[in-house]
């Protein structure tokens, strides 16, 4: 059976007529090591009926593969990247199945990528030019909180307008070690630089004030 | 395993309408799929997710033509289709401001952008309250939670402390017990306001058990919660008891600040006529937001049939 519905293909279809620009690529890596990726095989389909329905759309999937692991700094399995036609890659990362509320997220980044707009105001742009660091935005989350697409974005959106920036949703409940280390007990919790953290769907300024704050420049 | 899939909304295609609703809940879809049927446009405006504070909820049950009960995100889902379907627009933005012009309002929303609209349908809803302890602020997200569906998650295994007293409170509580080893419901009356079958399925969760007469006097814990002190309103006495999440269901704060210099607020909430009318001429407040006696989405999509209908008639109808 297929996992989106006719209905909703159809909507996304329109979606993709109406909103996508230039070609973008799902880049997905899984493993085929026994128990650790549950949602594998789920993931792999999903994006086979996303992308059947846009011809701008494309997905590569990879499986155990060091040399990809490598060039997009994935951290963990399953993990996704979403980059343009050029394959340039913009620093988007999300880990776990983009289900529920957070499936949003993929489309909206997809969208993102391929219009090359952030729909961030200018002002903001302008402060995270400014950053000349590595920055490591951690946005957990899990797929049943509606707040949580909003921060994730949000992070995709910091990315995109700074390469020096890495945006990663974290589908908490598939990665509770990490999560427990992180100490997250609600969500969206967000972690800069595995250091400076706050909790919630703050609006753009705010969260990047504590963007900022995390990274000493604030 | 069953997967749902949530489709994002897109932005507002035109500068101009007949009504702008505001709030994307029960109340705004209802009252789009009204106005659209009379022939006016309309957009309903959402900043966060179509369906708001429903999709907070683990499921509803009281919604008549549901006999198994249907989830938040599904029913929003239903009523945001059925409101495209004659014709009204969804769009992802938050309104910053609505000012009165000649015959109508400019709606502001991010990034200095407007649209005109010759009424306006506030369906704002409301938030969470708080309940407005020291160290409520710091903990949220160190054990302290406002959305079951978010976080029950983190708590498997682990002892929970829910506050309050209403449906929400029972129904949050039900759902947080098949997480928690331990469940305890504090109500600071001798009787819960929420249904009596909500109050019978907790009664029947065996790890579950409720404190009554008493409030959450205070929150303890050094860089997260630890426990929290319970007051018996009673007989002052107090209790502390170690917890690993306190959840707080303590009914909603409405969100009426885009109006209140247009309408008259009362005890936070829009005050209207029958007909969920401002005092601002075609200006109409519906659902949560409005000062009411029962909040629930049956009461919001009602007001949002009685305020399309009333609009459309005293303001839109050709003679």
């Amino acid at each position: 059976m297929a996992m989106l519905s006719e209905k909703d293909a159809q909507q996304i279809r329109e979606m993709f007529e109406q909103n996508l620009k230039d070609n973008v690529t799902i880049v997905f890596l899984g493993t085929n090591e026994k128990g650790s990726c549950q949602y594998c095989d789920v993931i792999e389909e999903l994006l086979g009926e996303v992308s059947a329905l846009s011809d701008k759309v494309s997905v590569e999937v990879h499986k155990d593969d060091k040399e990809i692991e490598e060039k997009y700094g994935f951290e963990r399995t399953p993990g996704l990247a979403v980059v343009d036609a050029e394959g340039n890659d913009y620093g988007i990362r999300y880990y776990g199945i983009p289900s529920g509320y957070e499936f949003s997220t993929l489309l909206e980044d997809l969208f993102m990528v391929s219009t090359k707009e952030s729909g961030l105001s200018q002002a903001t742009i302008d402060q995270l030019k400014k950053i000349d660091k590595p920055v490591n935005i951690k946005v957990f989350v899990t797929p049943s909180c509606p707040y949580c697409p909003k921060a994730v974005l949000m992070s995709h959106k910091f990315a995109l307008a700074n390469p020096n920036i890495v945006g990663e949703g974290v589908e908490a409940t598939e990665f509770p070690v990490l999560s427990s280390a992180n100490s997250v007990e609600a969500v969206p919790h967000i972690v800069v630089n595995d250091s400076h953290s706050f909790v919630g769907a703050l609006p753009e300024v705010e969260y990047l004030a504590e963007v900022l704050r995390g990274i000493g420049m604030m | 395993m069953q997967f749902s899939f949530e489709i994002p909304n897109s932005s507002l295609k035109k500068d101009k309408y007949d009504v702008v609703v505001i709030g994307g809940g029960p109340a705004g879809l209802s009252a789009a799929i009204y106005l659209s049927r009379f022939g006016l446009t309309n957009v309903v405006i959402e900043k966060d997710i179509i369906g708001g504070q429903i999709n907070l909820t683990s499921e509803i049950e009281n919604y008549p033509g549901f006999p198994q009960g249907i989830t938040g995100e599904e029913l929003s889902s239903k009523m945001e289709e059925q409101a495209k379907k004659f014709g009204s627009e969804i769009a992802d933005d938050s309104v910053e401001k609505i000012e009165k012009t000649g015959n109508g309002f400019k709606v502001y929303l991010s990034g200095d952008k407007f649209v005109e609209a010759k009424a306006v349908f506030l369906a704002t809803g409301a938030a969470p309250r708080k309940l407005g302890l020291p160290k409520e602020e710091e903990f949220t997200g160190k054990g302290i939670s406002y959305c079951a569906v978010c976080d029950a998650a983190f708590f498997k295994g682990k002892k929970i402390i829910a506050v309050g007293g209403g449906n929400t409170a029972l129904e949050e509580a039900i759902y947080l017990s098949d997480f928690a080893s331990e469940l305890i419901l504090v109500h600071r009356r001798d009787k819960f306001r929420g249904e009596k079958i909500l109050v019978d399925r907790l009664k029947e969760k065996p790890n579950a058990k409720t404190i009554m007469n008493s409030v959450i006097h205070e929150i303890k814990g050094e860089d997260r919660l630890e426990s929290v002190v319970l007051k018996n309103v009673l007989t002052e006495e107090l209790t502390e008891i170690k917890t690993d999440g306190l959840f707080i269901f303590i009914g909603y704060s409405p969100n009426y600040k885009l109006v209140e210099k247009l309408a008259d607020i009362e005890h936070g909430f829009v005050e209207t006529d029958k007909y969920c009318e401002t005092s601002t001429p075609r200006l109409f407040a519906i659902g949560d937001v409005r000062n009411k006696r029962l909040k629930q989405v049956t009461t919001a999509v009602a007001d949002g049939a009685i305020a399309a209908e009333y609009c459309y008639r005293k303001y839109f109808e050709p003679y």
